[in-house]
């Protein structure tokens, strides 16, 4: 009897055993212990741990740490990225495929930092901000050049803001020149006989065809913004005082460099439900929409 | 003023600002290898300036500074493996899943789906006292084990719309014929799904090979560090060094650039197929 049952399973325990096991060990087994953890006032190293029920999900939402100013920063950085991301992705996609000699040069170059890691990225811009900025500073004399950028908060804001978003719009731009080029030439060709010019036809026939492109883009920018860690590392390691210290960044301190390993992974959980919640919402918009269309 | 005219107008218009553009996204990488190749002093009187002198000695003292060829070494290990697992075992998955639906293989598929949702920060920790259970944290075999479980589910949407593309007829003839599932996966449709295995090869060893979050996480130590994390080591150790630090930023550039270069069609098609499926 059981020697049938495992014949009869055997080749499920190939094909799936092996990621079965991996996504138990990497990822669902963490997930249940970080819910566990958050209930707990343990600091990661000593064998003292007290389930101290939800006393750290209440110090987060009364505002007692850190945490709330990480989540605004990363909300407002997620707007502000995704917003200018995705109106220059696009824009740069509907520049590219109008025509234009060197198409494909420019595509690269665009593309360019979209293919290093944020680490690299924001120690260039770091040199270019701290070294590059100062010097024009100093001969042009323009305030712009002048101010210390990663000094104070709006503009260390910005400047992540300006880095992130140099690294996304080469991806925004490459799907959406992928989805422009698919629109049917047709289509194009019988609005201009119907008299559209080529913003009408940019905006009411190939954006709304491009719909799903477009849902897929605005997603990847809005997680890309939220899991920011890297560029915030790298650039203004959370600074100054902890301004611009995303999500991510806000966990890994309070896990690994204050200890607070309940509080860290309370946070981890809120971090997991916004996600949640933000992707779900979209899903469910994205599939309104294209129901509409048809 | 004609048409013609104005048709050209526009052109120049467009080209030059894009052109403007491309050497704005430029700019900062000129500078970057500008400066590796300067003294301190000349960096900060004139980033701009041309060096005097060209002084490779820089790349060497950052390479020595870095332990580079220990860190290219444990990264190339990290990144091929993880993806050589991530590529073979998603594509089985997929396989398994959309051609032989079992109870299991739909239970997993939720879980896969639901794990989209979940974002590294989340899990980060506790994965540490995971792989300490099985004595594999701060190794590169943990680090292995960790992207692959990380990577498995967005490459499974993509390999997955490869099955669909592949007619179930080819499979059934060659069952007919007496070939175990294996045999058909391994022999037929494996591959028959070659380009969309090299497209998630590609996107996921530019991940991991980018990726600082996970590695800081599991392989932050001096003898399984990676280049990203290498970079970011000496930058917080020689903070205003730039004669050092630069050199190191191009150093983990330049492979990335050639393989860009070399491998553009290839990436930016596995982009598109990574959009479009996943």
């Amino acid at each position: 009897m059981r020697r049938k049952l495992f014949q009869k399973y055997f080749p499920d325990i190939i094909f799936l055993g092996v990621p079965a096991l991996l996504f138990l060990f990497v990822i669902l087994i963490p997930l249940v212990m970080s819910i566990f953890y958050s209930f707990t006032d343990w600091d990661g190293i000593s064998k003292s741990v007290h389930l101290v029920g939800l006393y750290n999900y209440k110090q987060i939402f009364t505002g007692q740490t850190q945490f709330t100013k990480s989540i605004a920063f990363t909300a407002g950085m997620a707007a502000v990225n995704t917003i200018i991301t995705m109106v220059a992705g696009v824009g740069l996609a509907a520049l590219l495929t109008s025509h234009m000699p060197a198409s494909v040069l420019f595509r690269s170059i665009f593309f360019l930092p979209n293919t290093l890691g944020g680490i690299v990225l924001g120690y260039i811009w770091r040199f270019i901000f701290l070294i590059g900025f100062t010097f024009l500073g100093k001969q042009i004399g323009w305030t712009f050049f002048q101010i210390e950028w990663l000094a104070s908060f709006p503009t260390a804001f910005l400047a992540l803001a300006i880095v992130s978003i140099w690294q996304s719009i080469g991806y925004v731009m490459v799907i959406m020149i992928a989805a422009l080029v698919g629109v049917p030439a047709s289509l194009c060709e019988s609005a201009r006989i119907d008299g559209a010019n080529d913003w009408n036809i940019f905006t009411k026939i190939k954006l709304p065809y491009c719909m799903p492109y477009l849902t897929v883009c605005f997603f990847w920018v809005i997680a890309q913004s939220f899991k920011m860690f890297d560029l915030n590392t790298a650039l203004t390691a959370g600074g100054p005082y902890g301004s611009t210290a995303s999500m991510a960044f806000q966990i890994y301190r309070d896990a690994f460099s204050s200890n607070q390993y309940g509080l860290a992974n309370a946070e981890g959980f809120i971090f997991f439900v916004m996600i949640f919640v933000i992707t779900t919402f979209q899903l469910y918009l994205s599939k309104q929409k294209e129901a509409d269309l048809r | 003023m004609t048409v013609k005219m104005k048709k050209r107008i526009r052109l120049l218009v467009k080209v030059a600002f894009a052109a403007i553009l491309a050497l704005s996204f430029l700019l900062p990488f000129y500078l970057v290898a500008l400066n590796s190749i300067k003294t301190m002093g000349e960096v900060t009187q004139n980033p701009f300036s041309l060096p005097q002198e060209i002084h490779w000695e820089n790349y060497i003292s950052s390479w020595k500074a870095l332990n580079m060829g220990k860190a290219f070494i444990n990264t190339a290990i990290v990144a091929i493996c993880s993806t050589l697992l991530i590529t073979i075992l998603s594509a089985m998955v997929a396989y398994w899943t959309v051609r032989h639906p079992t109870r299991f293989s739909r239970l997993f598929e939720m879980f896969l789906l639901g794990s989209i949702l979940i974002p590294f920060p989340t899990i980060m920790l506790p994965i540490v006292k995971t792989l300490s259970a099985v004595r594999l944290s701060g190794t590169l075999i943990g680090g292995i084990i960790c992207y692959t479980g990380m990577g498995i589910a967005f490459s499974y949407f993509i390999m997955r719309g490869a099955v669909l593309s592949i007619p179930k007829e080819l499979e059934e003839a060659a069952i007919m014929d007496g070939s175990s599932v294996y045999y058909a996966f391994f022999r037929i449709i494996f591959p028959l799904m070659t380009p969309t295995a090299i497209s998630v090869f590609i996107l996921e060893i530019f991940w991991i090979w980018n990726d600082y979050n996970i590695a800081l996480v599991v392989l932050n130590n001096d003898v399984t560090k990676t280049i990203q994390l290498s970079i970011n080591g000496l930058f917080s150790q020689y903070i205003s060094r730039w004669d050092i630090a630069l050199p190191a930023l191009v150093i983990g550039i330049l492979p990335i650039f050639i393989v860009n270069i070399l491998l553009q069609k290839k990436i930016l098609a596995g982009m598109t197929a990574g959009a479009i499926k996943g």
